[in-house]
């Protein structure tokens, strides 16, 4: 009796701390889809595994869901990436030059922008089909590239939601050289307008 | 003599009959035994030496007609709501039926996944580099520009810079750059997740089958392959449709065809002469002789082909029946002279027959010599043909005079007589006009006579599947795909030899172009590649370009040693002993652009798809490679266009004096000659004028058949003239009436094939012969009787057509005020003459011979600079110094001997007098300016018939200041140059 006393509450226990599916991880991420614009300042930390080197970068993104992306970054280079579902345009201070590529020519610019968009806004749907998505804890999912392209860079990519899964707190890529990218994002902003100049390349 | 010989057959008829029926037997028995030697390959049609005939054996070489596009459409592949499971499961059944299809017999490999083994694409091209880019690249190396584009990479959020470390300086581009080509140009339109051929829409995917036919495969074999297919996917996904579209189904429905259409044609054929010879000829049985003995001895001929020849065009079995037809005439009139007795013709049979055998071996041996005349186009299945024709004909023109007068019993009366046709004065006139309208408008119809050299013209494949093969097309490719060149070669090594040597040819240059060698060279080039970058110099270089980029690096706050590991793979590669084998990645591509079998190598080349002036320059340069063919319709047509002309030429040269020579015996005056030509050009006229109207369109077959008709028509001539000049009319005009309607029902009979070979063919023959026969029979005695007998009088009249018809224009004339016109030929001249370079292909012909270069020409109005390129891109001439005393003149030897002797050393002058304005007014010397406004239309010098040489320019592009295409005749030397603008 004892033995099944002990068994239950282990059960219990076990119950009570269950990862969610795929599926509920994906109805709590449902409120993000409504936010129509995200701005947010991003840290980049790349870790070199082999020369056991770290280069950071800082900056703000910003987006207009579902129709453009601006990734500024102030540090240590000046340069700034939009990113459309037609194009992808690069300025940077050094060459202060701009350098467009239109996704008619390369069609991944539209699937970079579209996995951009799905993982901003919590949508998995898109997601499951190019990733095989794993709940690791209850705020983070694990994504394993099923794609040849994708696999060809990346073991995993693991996704940092809030805890009231309102925003994204961090993106972690992990190169298959064992070399890492970690995004991490404050000062979140829901719904807020984007000042043109955003858009605006020099 | 023919007496003595008709005598000595009578006395010995018994001998006759049975060696006849000997060789009927033996033939039997030698065309079922070799009944496999006959097939329907469409490689029949094409000419040994032409550039149609070596594309297409080329692709047929390449197995490219034999392999299977495989498409299987399910339910469970509809993608929107598969998971990565169902995605995986739908892989592995793909990958399963690819297996197991590649065990089925016939089937050399089944293809669902095509990027298998490929693990690190990038590590791939990064370890080919040595090998495959010439270490040039690093005298263009810069580390400053290196590190800043690192800089930037790594700003860039969420971007893998590996490659920036591995590949500092971009090495690895110019290949990426190829791959990116390759799926351009490709133009699959697929989603290719995991490498397997899938539709965006997820509900189709594609399968790539092989097959490893050790013959080519007739019906039968196709067949059971398509069923073993069928079965294998029903086995693996049930539910699956199918849809399989090869050329392979072109060559099973054209052999279906084919049977299936020698049957009704017989069949057709049979019953329609069977009723005629029914109602002609009311219950005399002898009769039925008269097709049989033609039918002997298209059996006897058979025979000996299928013994003689290795391979029979099947379709000459399918065109026997005509042919058959054809000989039934000589029966007829053989009959019509002997089966009457003398109270019919006042004469005994024999008599009958002797007056008989001259115009009847003259139209045999005409007819005969047009047919052997055919063999002279190079093309197989005409060869054949020709022969076959021939030796049918002569065989029954020996078999209707000697054994048909043995076997036939003799009648008091005819059992059919046709009344004489003596017409009046009016009605003679009546048909005369009649023939001479219709002949006048005919002349005006014939420019608008329209041509298709196309395959498909050719091709007896159903509706449904060219339009399923269109759906299919549409299905899996895009617009934008481009073209496919085909190269075969010996061995691998020769076919990425050449692929290389593709890949300069400055024609092709023109377009991208995708080749196996693009990504993996071949070996000589690679070990080229490998000693350049193994030298001390580049290896110094390298390590030089290491120091430079650490020091960048510490410059930029980042490791010295941060591109080290690229630097690292690089030496690891040169120093190592051991060759690197071709990677996974190019090997994914080369395998299906790269087929090895037994004795030879096929190689496929991407092209952008070229617009129709480049196919034509292309088409031209292919004329060098013989085991190069371009994979496209229009390419296809223009190559059968080009070849067919001198071809045809050459026939018709040789016919004239053929014709003459075997019409000699009885041109006793020119009206004679006038009256055996006039039923057969009436014919080619007014039937040509129809097909204009109708808009009936020229093939390749249609062109022929008109050759074989030409030698048919002149019987109906001889007669014409035998008729004109005998006392019996009744009999011969009665034979001519049934021979034409034999021969219209048994090429008749051919319209009822579904195939457009013996469609066109039986239309030809069948309109021709009614065309010819009503001519000789009712047009030519209505213009002996309004000319009173002299038909050379309407010859004038004819001449003046002819020259009418050379006359007629679209363009309507205006006048332009002098001072105008000067204005705008000096504004012309400015912009002609201006010193601005131009490109041009510049096609140089020597009587039947012809020499495509690239040429390259500057031009101030008085002096040209010119550089001729050969299409292999050697440099075979070039003109430089811009005072004609200073000039420099270079040609290589590769020009070929009889070129230098006859063409290039008046070339200079010849692009003088095209380009170069003459300053001093020549004697003869004209120049003709037209249009709106006013340009150079045409200059020349000297008349006609001493003309030195003629230019005629075309289509004046006023953005380029240049001609799209300039014609150039230089009359001493006969030689021609066809200049077209390069775009």
């Amino acid at each position: 009796m004892p033995a099944l006393i002990v068994t239950l509450l282990f059960m219990l226990a076990l119950h009570a701390t269950a990862l969610p599916t795929v599926e509920e991880f994906a109805a709590r991420l449902k409120p993000m889809a409504q936010n129509t614009t995200i701005q947010a300042e991003y840290t980049q930390t790349r870790h070199f595994k082999e020369l056991d080197f770290n280069a950071v970068t800082t900056g703000a993104m910003a987006q207009e869901q579902g129709k453009r992306l601006a990734w500024t970054t102030t540090t240590p280079l000046k340069s700034i990436c939009i990113f459309t579902e037609d194009s992808f345009q690069f300025w940077d201070e050094e060459s202060k030059r701009t350098t467009t590529i239109k996704a008619s020519r390369f069609p991944w610019i539209k699937m970079i922008f579209q996995l951009q968009t799905n993982w901003m806004n919590g949508d998995l749907a898109p997601l499951q089909k190019l990733f095989q998505l794993e709940i690791t804890d209850d705020v983070t999912l694990c994504m394993t590239p099923l794609d040849q392209a994708t696999k060809l860079f990346f073991s995993t990519i693991t996704i940092t939601f809030s805890e009231d899964f309102t925003t994204v707190r961090k993106v972690l890529f992990t190169e298959k050289t064992g070399d890492t990218i970690e995004l991490v994002f404050k000062n979140t902003q829901y719904n807020a307008p984007i000042p043109p100049q955003t858009w605006r390349l020099p | 003599m023919p007496t003595r010989l008709l005598i000595a057959i009578l006395r010995h008829r018994r001998i006759l009959w049975m060696t006849t029926a000997l060789a009927i037997a033996a033939m039997l028995l030698a065309t079922l035994l070799c009944r496999q030697r006959f097939n329907h390959d469409l490689a029949f049609f094409f000419p040994t030496h032409s550039i149609s005939g070596n594309m297409y054996r080329t692709l047929q070489k390449s197995r490219l007609t034999q392999a299977i596009p495989l498409e299987i459409s399910c339910v469970p592949l509809a993608k929107n709501n598969r998971s990565a499971k169902a995605l995986r499961t739908e892989q592995e059944a793909l990958d399963t039926i690819a297996q197991k299809l590649s065990t089925l017999h016939n089937i050399a490999s089944a293809t669902a996944c095509f990027s298998q083994g490929i693990t690190a694409p990038i590590d791939d091209i990064l370890a080919s580099i040595p090998y495959t880019t010439s270490p040039t690249v690093l005298d263009t190396a810069d580390p400053a520009a290196a590190v800043a584009n690192l800089r930037k990479a790594m700003a860039l959020p969420g971007t893998p810079i590996d490659m920036f470390r591995m590949d500092p300086f971009g090495f690895r581009l110019p290949l990426l750059e190829r791959l990116q080509q390759f799926q351009a140009l490709s133009g699959l339109a697929v989603d290719a997740t995991d490498g397997y051929l899938i539709s965006p829409d997820g509900s189709r995917a594609l399968i790539l089958v092989n097959t490893d036919f050790a013959r080519p495969p007739n019906g039968g074999d196709i067949r059971t392959l398509f069923t073993s297919i069928e079965r294998t996917v029903a086995d693996i996904l049930p539910e699956a449709k199918t849809t399989i579209v090869s050329p392979l189904q072109h060559n099973l429905e054209n052999e279906m065809a084919v049977r299936r259409d020698i049957l009704a044609v017989s069949l057709t054929s049979f019953i329609a002469l069977l009723l005629l010879f029914f109602l002609v000829y009311k219950g005399a049985w002898d009769a039925v002789l008269i097709p049989l003995i033609p039918l002997a001895a298209t059996i006897i001929v058979t025979g000996v082909l299928a013994i003689c020849f290795q391979s029979l065009c099947m379709f000459i079995i399918g065109i026997g029946g005509g042919i058959a037809g054809l000989a039934v005439d000589q029966g007829i009139h053989v009959y019509g002279a002997c089966a009457y007795g003398p109270q019919t013709h006042g004469s005994s049979p024999a008599q009958n027959l002797l007056r008989l055998l001259m115009p009847l071996s003259l139209s045999v041996i005409t007819s005969a010599a047009v047919f052997l005349l055919v063999t002279f186009t190079g093309i197989t299945a005409y060869i054949q043909l020709g022969i076959f024709s021939a030796a049918t004909l002569l065989l029954n023109l020996f078999l209707s005079v000697t054994l048909l007068p043995t076997l036939l019993k003799r009648r008091p009366k005819p059992l059919l007589s046709l009344a004489d046709f003596q017409p009046t004065p009016s009605l003679s006139l009546i048909i005369s006009a009649i023939w001479l309208l219709l002949v006048i408008a005919a002349i005006a119809l014939l420019p608008k006579l329209k041509t298709d050299f196309s395959i498909r013209a050719m091709d007896g494949t159903s509706a449904e599947t060219l339009a399923a093969e269109e759906a299919f097309q549409q299905r899996w490719l895009n617009p934008e795909a481009g073209a496919m060149l085909v190269l075969t070669a010996d061995s691998t090594e020769n076919a990425l030899k050449q692929c290389e040597q593709l890949a300069d040819n400055p024609i092709l240059k023109q377009a991208p172009l995708f080749h196996p060698a693009a990504l993996w060279p071949s070996a000589s080039t690679r070990q080229r590649h490998l000693n350049a970058w193994r030298t001390p110099e580049a290896r110094e270089r390298i390590r030089q370009l290491q120091l430079q980029l650490q020091a960048e690096c510490a410059k930029a706050a980042l490791p010295p040693r941060f591109f080290d590991k690229g630097f690292d793979r690089l030496n690891a590669t040169l120093d190592s002993s051991k060759e690197l084998q071709e990677p996974p990645t190019f090997q994914a591509i080369s395998r299906h652009l790269l087929r090895h079998y037994d004795s030879s190598t096929t190689a496929i080349l991407l092209t952008g798809a070229p617009k129709i002036a480049q196919t034509a320059d292309i088409v031209q340069s292919l004329q060098a490679m013989p085991n190069v063919a371009l994979v496209t319709s229009e390419a296809f047509q223009q190559a059968a266009a080009a070849d067919i002309r001198p071809r045809l030429n050459r026939i018709l040269l040789l016919l004239v004096p053929v014709l003459l020579l075997a019409l000699f015996p009885v041109l006793k005056h020119p009206q004679h000659l006038l009256i055996i030509v006039l039923p057969g050009v009436t014919a080619l006229l007014v039937g040509g004028g129809f097909a204009a109207w109708l808009g009936y369109k020229l093939t390749l077959v249609s062109l022929f058949s008109l050759v074989m008709l030409t030698g048919l028509v002149l019987d109906y001539g001889i007669f014409a003239l035998h008729i004109a000049q005998s006392r019996q009319r009744t009999s011969v005009q009665t034979s001519l009436v049934l021979s034409a309607a034999t021969t219209i029902l048994t090429t008749g009979a051919l319209l009822a094939s579904k195939h457009p070979v013996m469609f066109h063919t039986g239309l030809v023959l069948s309109i021709g012969i009614l065309l010819t026969a009503l001519t000789a029979l009712f047009v030519v005695p209505s213009l002996l009787r309004c000319t009173k007998g002299r038909l050379l009088r309407i010859l004038p009249l004819l001449l003046l057509l002819a020259c009418a018809s050379g006359c007629m224009t679209n363009l309507t004339p205006q006048s332009l005020p002098q001072t105008l016109s000067d204005d705008e030929i000096i504004q012309f001249n400015r912009k002609f003459y201006a010193p601005t370079p131009h490109i041009y292909t510049m096609k140089t012909s020597y009587l039947w011979m012809d020499f495509t270069m690239l040429l390259a020409i500057r031009t101030d109005g008085r002096t040209i600079q010119a550089v001729g390129t050969a299409t292999n891109g050697i440099t075979l001439f070039s003109v430089t110094g811009t005072d004609p005393s200073e000039r420099k003149c270079f040609f290589s030897d590769a020009i070929p001997p009889i070129a230098k002797r006859k063409f290039f050393p008046s070339l200079v002058y010849d692009l003088e007098r095209i380009f170069a304005n003459p300053l001093e007014s020549l004697p003869h010397y004209s120049l003709i300016y037209g249009g709106n406004p006013c340009r150079l239309l045409e200059k020349k010098h000297g008349r006609f018939p001493l003309r030195n040489y003629q230019v005629v320019y075309y289509n004046w592009n006023d953005s380029t200041h240049s001609y799209d295409t300039i014609l150039y005749r230089n009359f001493n030397t006969h030689t021609t140059l066809t200049l077209k603008r390069k775009q």
